[in-house]
C-alpha cells in the first residue's frame, strides 16, 4: 500500500477504481462486454470524443477554457466535408480543414493572450461564430455523398483495429511526452500555475498560449474528420453535444479546472469510464436517460472523493504543524 | 470513515441494482430506435411499440439519442448490433449518416426497417414503415378542411418550403381533391413558410390583408396552423376565418380551445410505433405484410413496393384534443 501510494496520487487510484467497478459491472451484466468485438466498437465510439478531450487538457492545464471545441470540429467537418464533395482529394481537403482548426485556434489565442479577454467569455463568443460559419457554409443541411476514399479515417481496421483508436493512443502518447518532457509542456503547467511568475520567469507566455489553443483547435479536426469518415456525412452540428461530456472528462480525470496540474492518461480514463456507461447501458438495454444520471453521479461521487482526500490531507498537514 | 463506507455502499449498491436487471428470454428482441427520446412524439410510439412487444412476445428496447445527434443514434446501432438484437427498426435522424452503421447490421444479418422517416439508401433495409399515404393525407386535409368552410370561398395554402416532398404532395393532392369536389372555393395563395412559426404568422397576416374575403387557412406543416390560427385569433376573426392542418395534439391544444383553430389533421405517432414492431414481427417470422391487411390496434394499411403505409388519421378537436398525449 504504501509502495503504491509512493507511485501514484490517491487521486489516481480512486479513478482507476472507479474504472475497473465499472468494467466489473459491464463484466457482469452482459456478456457480450467483454468480446473483442465490443471493446473494439467502444473505442471506435469513444476516439473522436478522446481526441477532442485531450486538446481541452491542455487548455485547461494552462488555466483557460475551450467552450468552442465543439463547435470548431462542427466547423472543420464542414469545411471538409464541402472540400470532399467538391471533388478536392483526400490530402488537400484535410489539409484545408487543419488550415481552418488552426485559424480558429489562432483566433482563441489572440482573443485570450493579445486582448485578454478571460477565456470563458472569449471561447463563448468564438463558439456561436464557429458554428455560424459552419451554417451558412452547409446552408444547414447535411453534407452527404462524401467519397468512399475518405472512409479510411473513420472505417478503415488495422490488423483489424479501427484506425481512429491506434490513432487516440498514437495521439495520447504525443501529448504526454510533449506534456511531460518537452521545455513547452513544462512552460503549459507554469503558466496554469502562476500566470505571472510565469511571465517573470521570463516564459513566453503568449507563445505557449498561442500553442496551447491551436493544438487544442486541432485535435478538434481531427476528431470532426473522423466522425465525418465515420458517419459518410459532415454536419454543422457535429461535436456539439461532446463539448460538456468532454470538460466533465477532463475533470473526472483529476485535471484541475483553475489549472497547473493533470494531465492526458486521466482525461482518457475519464472518456473512457464515460464510454462504457453508455455502452454498458445499451447493451443491457437502459433507458437513455438513466446514462446520464449515472454519468452525472459518477462525476459527482469522484469529485466529492477527491474533495475528502483533500481536506483530509489539508487537516493531517496542519496538526503536524 | 464513516463516509468512505457511505460511498462504497452506494457503488456497492449500483453494481447489484445494475446486475440484476434480467431480462424474461423472449423469442426475439426488436430494436425500436427513434429520432430523439423525450420527445411527446416519440414518447407515444415508445408506449404503443412497447405495448406490441407484449402483445406479439417479443422484447422491444426503446433508446435513442437523448439530443439531435446523428453520431450518438449511429453509436447506439452499433450498440444494438454487438448487443445481437434481431431486428433494428429505426427512425434515422440523419438520412445519410446513419448508412454505414447499416450496412454492419445487414451484414451481421439483422434484419433492419424504417420508421418515421427513410434513408437514402433504401437497399440497406427491408421495408419502410410509412405514416400516411400521400394522397389519403391531402385528401382528408381538404374534406375536413372544406367542411368547416362550408364548401365555399376564397383559402390559401401554407407549406414547409417549396422543395418539401411529402408538404407538396400533401398540398397537391389537397387542392385536386378540392378541384374536383368543391366548384366553389378557389385557392388565392400557396406560401412556403421554411418551417418557420414566425414566418407562417407574417405570411397569415399579410394573406388577410391582401385577401379581405380569404375564408380559411390550410397548413400543411406542423408550425404552421398554430402561426396561422394566433393570426387569426389576434385579427379577432376567430371562426370567420378557418384554420386546419398538420399538427400535433399538443401544439394545437391551446388555438382549439380558444376558437381560432377548428381542426387538427395528423396520424397517430403511437400506432406508428406499433407497426413499427408488428412489422418487425411478421418480417422476422418470414411472414409479409400485404396490401389492404387489417392490422391489429392500427387499422388497415396499405403496400406500396417496400413500403407499408398507414391509412387511419386522427380528427383532434376540444371534444378529443386531451386524449392525446402529444
Amino acid at each position: 500500500m504504501e509502495k503504491l501510494r509512493k507511485r501514484f496520487t490517491l487521486h489516481e487510484m480512486v479513478l482507476a477504481g472507479a474504472f475497473l467497478l465499472i468494467f466489473l459491472i459491464g463484466a457482469c451484466s452482459n456478456e457480450n462486454f467483454l468480446s473483442i468485438r465490443n471493446i473494439l466498437s467502444l473505442f471506435q465510439q469513444m476516439s473522436e470524443m478522446g481526441i477532442m478531450a485531450m486538446g481541452l487538457t491542455i487548455v485547461i492545464i494552462t488555466g483557460g477554457m475551450d467552450l468552442s471545441a465543439g463547435t470548431t470540429m462542427g466547423l472543420c467537418a464542414v469545411t471538409s466535408g464541402l472540400c470532399l464533395t467538391k471533388g478536392l482529394g483526400v490530402v488537400p481537403s484535410l489539409i484545408i480543414s487543419l488550415g481552418v482548426a488552426v485559424l480558429c485556434g489562432a483566433m482563441n489565442a489572440v482573443l485570450v493572450a493579445i486582448i485578454r479577454i478571460p477565456p470563458m467569455i472569449a471561447t463563448l463568443g468564438t463558439q456561436m461564430f464557429f458554428l455560424g460559419a459552419a451554417l451558412v457554409l452547409s446552408k444547414g443541411n447535411s453534407i452527404s455523398g462524401i467519397p468512399e476514399s475518405f472512409y479510411f479515417l473513420g472505417q478503415a481496421k488495422i490488423f483489424g483495429m479501427p484506425l481512429q483508436m491506434l490513432l487516440l493512443f498514437g495521439l495520447a502518447i504525443f501529448l504526454m511526452i510533449m506534456l511531460r518532457n518537452t521545455v513547452t509542456g513544462q512552460h503549459i503547467y507554469a503558466i496554469g500555475n502562476n500566470m505571472k511568475a510565469a511571465l517573470f520567469s521570463g516564459i513566453r507566455t503568449k507563445h505557449v498560449l498561442f500553442y496551447s489553443y491551436i493544438m487544442c483547435s486541432v485535435m478538434c479536426c481531427i476528431a470532426g474528420n473522423i466522425q465525418v469518415s465515420r458517419v459518410a456525412t459532415a454536419r454543422a452540428d457535429m461535436g456539439s453535444a461532446f463539448l460538456m461530456t468532454c470538460i466533465s472528462a477532463v475533470v473526472l480525470g483529476g485535471t484541475s479546472i483553475n489549472g497547473g496540474n493533470g494531465g492526458i492518461v486521466g482525461t482518457v480514463v475519464g472518456i473512457m469510464i464515460f464510454a462504457m456507461i453508455g455502452n454498458i447501458m445499451n447493451l443491457v438495454g437502459i433507458s437513455s436517460f438513466w446514462q446520464q444520471l449515472a454519468t452525472g453521479s459518477i462525476l459527482v461521487l469522484v469529485v466529492v472523493f477527491n474533495r475528502m482526500i483533500e481536506m483530509q490531507k489539508y487537516k493531517v498537514k496542519s496538526r503536524k504543524v | 470513515m464513516k463516509k468512505r463506507l457511505a460511498l462504497f455502499a452506494l457503488g456497492a449498491a449500483m453494481m447489484v441494482g445494475m446486475g440484476t436487471t434480467v431480462y424474461a428470454e423472449e423469442e426475439y428482441t426488436i430494436a425500436l430506435i427513434p429520432q430523439q427520446v423525450g420527445i411527446p412524439y416519440f414518447e407515444t410510439s415508445n408506449v404503443w411499440g412497447t405495448k406490441a412487444g407484449e402483445d406479439l412476445g417479443c422484447e422491444v428496447i426503446y433508446t435513442g439519442p437523448t439530443s439531435g445527434d446523428a453520431a450518438a443514434q449511429a453509436n447506439i446501432v452499433q450498440d444494438m448490433i454487438t448487443k445481437g438484437v434481431d431486428c433494428i427498426a429505426i427512425s434515422p435522424l440523419d438520412a445519410s449518416a446513419i448508412e454505414p452503421v447499416l450496412k454492419q447490421a445487414k451484414e451481421e444479418g439483422i434484419k433492419v426497417i424504417t420508421w418515421d422517416s427513410d434513408v437514402t439508401d433504401t437497399s440497406l433495409r427491408e421495408a419502410y414503415v410509412n405514416c400516411c399515404s400521400e394522397k389519403v393525407l391531402g385528401e382528408h386535409l381538404m374534406q375536413r378542411f372544406a367542411e368547416y368552410m362550408g364548401e365555399e370561398g376564397e383559402y390559401a395554402i401554407i407549406t414547409s418550403v417549396l422543395t418539401a416532398q411529402n408538404c407538396s404532395a400533401w398540398a397537391k393532392y389537397a387542392t385536386e381533391y378540392q378541384e374536383a369536389n368543391y366548384p366553389n372555393m378557389t385557392r388565392v395563395a400557396y406560401e412556403p413558410c421554411d418551417d418557420d412559426q414566425s414566418k407562417a404568422y407574417a405570411i397569415t397576416q399579410n394573406l388577410m390583408t391582401a385577401y379581405p374575403e380569404l375564408k380559411g387557412v390550410l397548413g400543411v406543416t406542423t408550425p404552421a396552423p398554430p402561426a396561422a390560427a394566433q393570426a387569426v385569433g389576434e385579427a379577432g376573426k376567430n371562426g370567420e376565418i378557418v384554420v386546419t392542418g398538420v399538427v400535433e395534439a399538443s401544439a394545437a391544444k391551446s388555438y382549439l380551445e380558444d376558437g381560432s383553430m377548428q381542426e387538427a389533421n395528423i396520424w397517430h405517432p403511437g400506432k406508428l410505433g406499433y407497426l413499427a414492431v408488428y412489422t418487425a414481427k411478421t418480417l422476422l417470422d418470414g411472414g409479409e405484410i400485404t396490401d389492404g391487411m387489417d392490422v391489429p390496434e392500427v387499422g388497415v394499411v396499405e403496400v406500396k413496393d417496400d413500403q407499408i403505409i398507414m391509412t387511419e388519421l386522427l380528427d383532434i378537436t376540444t371534444e378529443n384534443v386531451d386524449d392525446f398525449d402529444f
